[in-house]
């Protein structure tokens, strides 16, 4: 394991090393700062140009967007009241009021330490627990992969809170579209409707790129986007040692609370923060100040959010099971490479996982300088005129799903994706449900379909296995939870 | 009201949806792996999922009303950049990378300069948009075609007069 740490921080010790992870986290904290984009955006945008990167370094690349687009999401968060990203919202509920009370730096700096305080150990933690989990997963057949992606999508189904059977239209959406192609299995072609264009599939990186780039923009155009002005002037950064010391039990269960949400498919940043929060709140000696600028409320969701960088990582790496859309992205630039993730990765590509960590605690490094050095540049980040971002992100992402289709046909798919993109906010299906299951669905039909084929009883065996069993047990389990949970309220009231 | 009407339309469309796949998924051949379910096993797996939630939208729409999801106003500033994208995929497939390219992102760079910069007056944001768009395509020809070596779209139309 040291052997390849020391490894990947070599080739990170070169030139084209520092470059791409300076260049990935000022471009994560840019775009995770300004409020509607985020990292997952600019990394959509650069997927397709990734093939031409050597793997390692991609990833590195993405890695380092990725630690930038979290840290950088509390910038807009305290300075504007507007979250930079979805993990962020929970701190604009205390962050803010100090840049009211004309004292955004201390929240800021609070802010900056607790992201690199919440990343570290949690790459730590995901190194040891990946290794494990993968030794796990190389015993596992594939009845238990099938029970594990059916598990997967079920968590992420229990996240369309109010309205499950519109995250079932998702997913049987994403099951109908990933048919469309070559069989896993036997190789036959299905539902092309004669058009050679579709024999391999419908690629995920052009629905990525309709659904989010193309989408967000064209949201953004209807609905008279500003873009943010302020004339707040930040000072300098300024040591938070008295507010970490006042906040250690709020930091460290703030961070097992993200750690292992971070773990669980779907859930992911936007609910382990609110949590935290919540939680944090009512533990509280001063809980009346908070959400008029406790600086409590700034550190619990900021060191939740990072802490669920690294538990995010151990299912996509260890088992090729995605715990959020991010990691849908980085599964998608090692297919760009012909990698697999699964338990498989830490045998044949140890370099690349390896590199994952240490470009995660590098790029944690770098974005604390960055962000310590750079605070008074923060008001300038926010400010970044919009006429001049969206019109480039339109034609990158066009030019991107050309590159990735070889064709036309991959910018006609992603026009699609941006309509159906905006169909299903019309209707409010939730995306994530159609995504992750548009991810899996590859994976859960070749080992439906195998375990099948090696089966001698059939479908009985999900059942008689006990790993498979309790996966598809938990699957339910969550589904429903979600059905009972309305009829117990209903019958109370 | 809006939303029965709405819930309920979804659930004709899912239908619709479903019984297409389903139709063509019945066309498909089967497998000669034994135990192998075949190709089928898939989409007609789609297809009742879709089916069985257009059959419930249908029966028991969501009674919560939300809020709307576009104005008029914005539905029809969605509709001129959705027509700038369909526009853009025509555009490059005729006349190519170097030709559509700034005149997207001239069209859409104004569209919003419109909305973030409305302190300017009309002349300078063109001139401004113009400078930019011409100065994206260098720089995006430079990355992609230079230092990339990707073969961009170079128009259909355009290759009859080379």
């Amino acid at each position: 394991m040291l052997n390849y740490l020391l490894q990947s921080l070599g080739t990170l010790c070169s030139f084209t090393g520092i470059m791409y992870i300076l260049i990935g986290s000022i471009a994560g904290l840019l775009f995770g700062s300004l409020p509607g984009l985020s990292g997952g955006t600019i990394m959509v945008l650069l997927l397709p140009i990734s093939y031409k990167m050597d793997p390692v370094l991609a990833m590195a690349l993405f890695m380092s967007i990725h630690i930038g687009s979290t840290c950088g999401g509390c910038i807009g968060s305290i300075l504007l009241g507007i979250p930079g990203t979805s993990g962020s919202i929970a701190t604009t509920w205390d962050g803010y009021e100090f840049t009211k009370q004309g004292d955004p730096v201390r929240a800021l700096s609070a802010a900056v330490v607790c992201n690199f305080i919440g990343t570290i150990p949690s790459i730590v933690i995901a190194m040891a627990a990946c290794r494990t989990l993968a030794n796990l997963g190389v015993k596992l057949g594939p009845w238990e992969y099938a029970a594990m992606c059916f598990c997967a999508v079920c968590m992420v189904i229990g996240l369309s809170k109010g309205n499950m059977v519109k995250g079932f239209v998702g997913v049987g959406l994403a099951v109908l579209i990933a048919s469309i192609g070559t069989d896993p299995i036997n190789g036959s072609v299905r539902l092309t409707f004669g058009s050679m264009d579709m024999y391999s599939g419908v690629n995920v990186i052009n629905i990525m790129l309709g659904l989010y780039a193309a989408k967000l923009i064209l949201l953004e155009y209807a609905r008279r986007s500003r873009g943010a002005k302020t004339n707040i002037k930040v000072r300098r950064f300024k040591w938070p040692g008295r507010d970490l010391k006042d906040n250690k039990g709020n930091m460290i269960r703030s961070f097992v609370t993200g750690a292992f949400i971070g773990f669980l498919p779907g859930l992911g940043a936007p609910t382990s923060t609110v949590i935290a929060y919540a939680n944090e709140k009512s533990l509280a000696k001063d809980s009346e100040k908070w959400g008029h600028g406790a600086i409590g409320g700034v550190i619990a969701p900021e060191i939740c959010n990072n802490a669920g960088i690294g538990g995010a990582m151990i299912p996509m790496l260890a088992l090729g099971i995605p715990g959020d859309a991010i990691m849908v992205q980085f599964m998608a630039v090692m297919s760009i490479h012909g990698i697999t993730s699964g338990p498989m990765l830490m045998k044949t590509n140890p370099d690349m996982v390896y590199m994952l960590f240490t470009a995660a605690m590098v790029a944690a490094i770098f974005v604390l300088l960055v962000q310590t050095l750079g605070m008074p540049m923060f008001p300038k980040f926010i400010s970044f005129p919009y006429h001049y971002l969206y019109p480039a992100i339109i034609v990158v992402s066009f030019l991107g799903s050309y590159m990735t289709a070889g064709s036309i046909f991959g910018v006609v798919v992603t026009v699609c994706a941006c309509a159906l993109g905006l169909a299903m906010d019309y209707f409010a299906i939730p995306i994530m449900p159609f995504i992750m299951t548009y991810i899996l669905a590859s994976l859960f039909e070749k080992n439906v379909r195998q375990a099948m084929n090696f089966s001698l009883v059939g479908v009985q065996e999900f059942f008689t296995r006990p790993v498979s069993l309790i996966f598809i047990l938990a699957g339910l389990a969550v589904l429903a939870i979600h059905f009972v949970k309305p009829l117990i309220s209903k019958v109370r009231e | 009201m809006e939303k029965l009407k709405k819930d309920r339309l979804l659930g004709i469309i899912v239908l619709v949806i479903a019984a297409f796949f389903a139709y063509f998924t019945g066309k498909l051949g089967s497998t000669n792996f034994e135990g192998d379910p075949g190709p089928k096993m898939f989409p007609y797996m789609g297809s009742i999922i879709m089916a069985l939630c257009g059959i419930i939208l249908l029966v028991k729409p969501e009674k919560k009303e939300k809020g709307k999801f576009l104005s008029r106003d914005e539905l029809k500033h969605a509709a001129l950049l959705f027509g700038i994208y369909v526009l853009f995929v025509v555009m490059m497939k005729y006349l190519g990378f170097v030709v559509t390219a700034p005149i997207v992102l001239f069209v859409v760079s104004f569209l919003f300069s419109k909305i973030s910069d409305p302190g300017a007056t009309a002349r300078a944001r063109v001139i401004r948009s113009l400078i930019y768009s011409v100065a994206v395509t260098a720089a995006l020809y430079l990355v992609y075609v230079v230092a990339l070596d990707a073969k961009l779209p170079s128009g259909a139309l355009l290759k009859l007069f080379r």
